[in-house]
């Protein structure tokens, strides 16, 4: 249930019972039965907004401060300097835990300020001695200190802080020759909390942002951590990848009110807008039937097979459960899609099909929610598919060898048609509103 | 035991692994300068863009190559041992690179940077010194003064201070002439 809807309900009940709709009673059981709506007031919002902000400004201007590099200061003075910021958060984050633990802004605050801390201290240790710079080995240290104020402070941040960090961590890891699989090991230390968070409540602010981190972190992981491109295999992967994120969006977070607190259905939106466009272009697949053996890539090859999988199940799982079948046929299709296109480009060795495939694919995609866009009449929605559809219509022109009068005239039938529907729609709810 | 009271009690680990972990860098670097023994390794010519980064100097040894023993091929990031040998002047240079830390003498624990094409058996490392950090308003002046000393035939010649210990390297002092730097920047004032 949403809380707008509750607290609607609530307004409601007293006149309920004033005009013997329903008993006190029943009032009351009702109230019994869905809880207290905790609603933050917007005063308690701001004091968490500028508790992290004042904890990571003073934090940041320690770190400065630190840094001029004081050569009139002696080692041991430097010495102490360097922990003293880490043992005031630390005495801060002990006393929230002890005394304030109830208080947002407060765990949030001395999270925030104690997770700069251990890097501050970290780096001036380094300044102070001259160590080198090993960016890899400075990061990782510092979130591994940092991750589990997550736990002990129930706080949002160190996890944010974190979930940015390991795909960076790892790319840098990478490129100095590091295993960069080991991303996975060090999201397992994330994974508790925001499943804790989640099972809490899953739309609540703190629970949106991590989702939202790890609809961002995961895809990139995954490109950092793939050994090769060139089997062509991301392909499979990243449309199974974006599938799932629609489809655990739809499945389990589909009661969210407003807009930004849907991260998994908007990723999954915008990554299968992408990703079909990108495949709409022949020499994407015309890469494939030239590269190596498939055995090669083998670590490569389950996880297309396990996401692929996944993303069917859950496919299967929202066919039974949706009523509207529309899009959630569109988003099942396409690591089948995919995995077709990459068997034909592969075997058959002809990219020209699997690029018609996704040509047919994003057309028949945007033509679908403008149509329900205008069903519907909400302009955003005709507004987004507008986008997708002159999206391809204007990378196909430039792959194609159509003649300059042609594009010319396909230009101006789209510009047409995008103010054609924005018209008829906002005379509609004109007409509508009256 | 209250929830709140074991969580107290945990954080208090978590607090001393925080401490620890840079007051356990400390030590080590500070037990190195006090019981490893001192070398002077001369510093080559920088490229004067890449000299000074923020608020630290660049510093890269004179000596570019390190022979490598001839029968072994080494690999980039692999870890190496670098023997170091002191030359008639004092100065410290490193005479060849071994895969086993050595049972006797100095040595620093290094990667592979490059493997050397032209010269085969020769390696490029990475040592695990390469900045000397400053205060940033005396930084453009020994910026200065840094390119001065380490530009080829010029007078005043510039060498760091390492200390070595069990192939463990802290750099103490950057010297320009006899002098740190911070003191010749200072008698260059007068």
């Amino acid at each position: 249930m949403n809380k707008k809807a509750i607290k609607w309900l609530y307004s409601e009940l007293p006149e309920l019972v004033k005009k013997s709709i329903i008993t006190a009673d029943t009032a009351k059981n009702i109230k019994k039965y869905y809880g207290e709506v905790s609603v933050k007031n917007k005063r308690d919002v701001a004091l968490i907004i500028f508790g992290i902000i004042g904890a990571l400004l003073i934090g940041l201007g320690i770190i400065l401060l630190l840094a001029h590099n004081w050569e009139e200061l002696s080692r041991p003075v430097r010495t102490i300097l360097s922990i003293l910021p880490l043992i005031i958060g630390q005495s801060l984050a002990a006393w929230t835990i002890n005394s304030k633990s109830d208080s947002t802004a407060w765990r949030e605050g001395t999270a925030t300020f104690l997770t700069i801390s251990i890097g501050a201290s970290i780096a001036l240790v380094a300044q102070t001695y001259n160590i080198s710079g090993n960016p890899p080995r400075f990061f990782l240290t510092w979130m591994l200190l940092a991750i589990p104020l997550a736990y002990f402070l129930q706080s949002c941040v160190p996890a944010l802080l974190y979930l940015i960090a390991i795909p960076v961590w790892t790319a840098t890891y990478r490129y100095l020759g590091g295993n960069q699989h080991l991303f996975w090991l060090l999201l397992i230390l994330f994974v508790p909390y925001y499943w804790q968070l989640l099972k809490k409540n899953r739309y609540s602010v703190s629970s949106t942002l991590l989702s939202w981190g790890i609809t961002i972190c995961i895809p990139i992981a995954i490109g950092i951590s793939l050994k090769s491109w060139s089997t062509e295999l991301w392909i499979i992967i990243y449309c199974s990848i974006v599938a799932i994120s629609y489809q655990v969006g739809e499945l389990w977070f589909a009661e969210a009110v407003s807009g930004w607190k849907h991260p998994y259905r908007r990723m999954g939106w915008m990554g299968s807008f992408l990703l079909s466009l990108l495949l709409s272009f022949d020499e994407v697949w015309d890469s494939i039937y030239s590269s190596n053996q498939l055995t090669e890539y083998f670590p490569e090859a389950i996880l297309a097979a396990l996401t692929a999988v996944v993303s069917l199940i859950l496919f299967g799982v929202l066919l039974t459960r949706k009523k509207s079948k529309l899009f959630t046929m569109f988003f099942g299709m396409l690591p089948i899609l995919a995995t077709s296109g990459w068997v034909i480009a592969r075997y058959m060795e002809n990219p020209v099909i699997p690029a018609i495939i996704f040509n047919i694919y994003l057309f028949s995609l945007s033509v679908v929610i403008i149509t329900a866009g205008i069903k519907e009449m909400l302009l955003s929605v005709v507004n987004i598919g507008m986008f997708m559809l002159s999206a391809l219509i204007v990378v196909r022109f430039f792959d194609s060898d159509m003649s300059i009068l042609a594009r010319g005239i396909a230009f101006i039938v789209i510009g047409v048609g995008f103010l054609t529907a924005n018209f008829v729609i906002i005379k509609r709810k004109g007409l509508e509103a009256k | 035991m209250n929830k709140k009271k074991l969580t107290l009690i945990l954080f208090a680990f978590l607090a001393i692994i925080q401490v620890a972990t840079p007051l356990s860098m400390i030590v080590r670097r500070e037990l190195t300068l006090k019981h490893g023994r001192a070398f002077r390794f001369r510093i080559a010519p920088v490229d004067p863009y890449d000299a000074f980064r923020g608020r630290y100097l660049m510093l890269r040894l004179e000596q570019n190559l390190v022979p490598a023993p001839d029968n072994i091929k080494l690999s980039r990031h692999q870890k190496v041992y670098a023997i170091i040998k002191e030359d008639a002047d004092g100065f410290a240079k490193f005479d060849h690179v071994e895969l086993q830390s050595p049972d006797e003498g100095d040595y620093i624990e290094a990667r592979v940077l490059y493997t050397n094409i032209q010269e085969n058996n020769a390696v490029v490392l990475k040592m695990p010194f390469d900045r000397y950090y400053i205060n940033e308003k005396l930084a453009p002046e020994a910026e200065i003064a840094y390119q001065n000393a380490t530009r080829r035939g010029s007078k005043e010649k510039a060498f760091i201070t390492v200390y070595v210990k069990s192939g463990f390297a802290v750099v103490d002092e950057l010297y320009i002439g006899d002098k740190p730097i911070i003191e010749f920047i200072k008698s260059q004032r007068k």
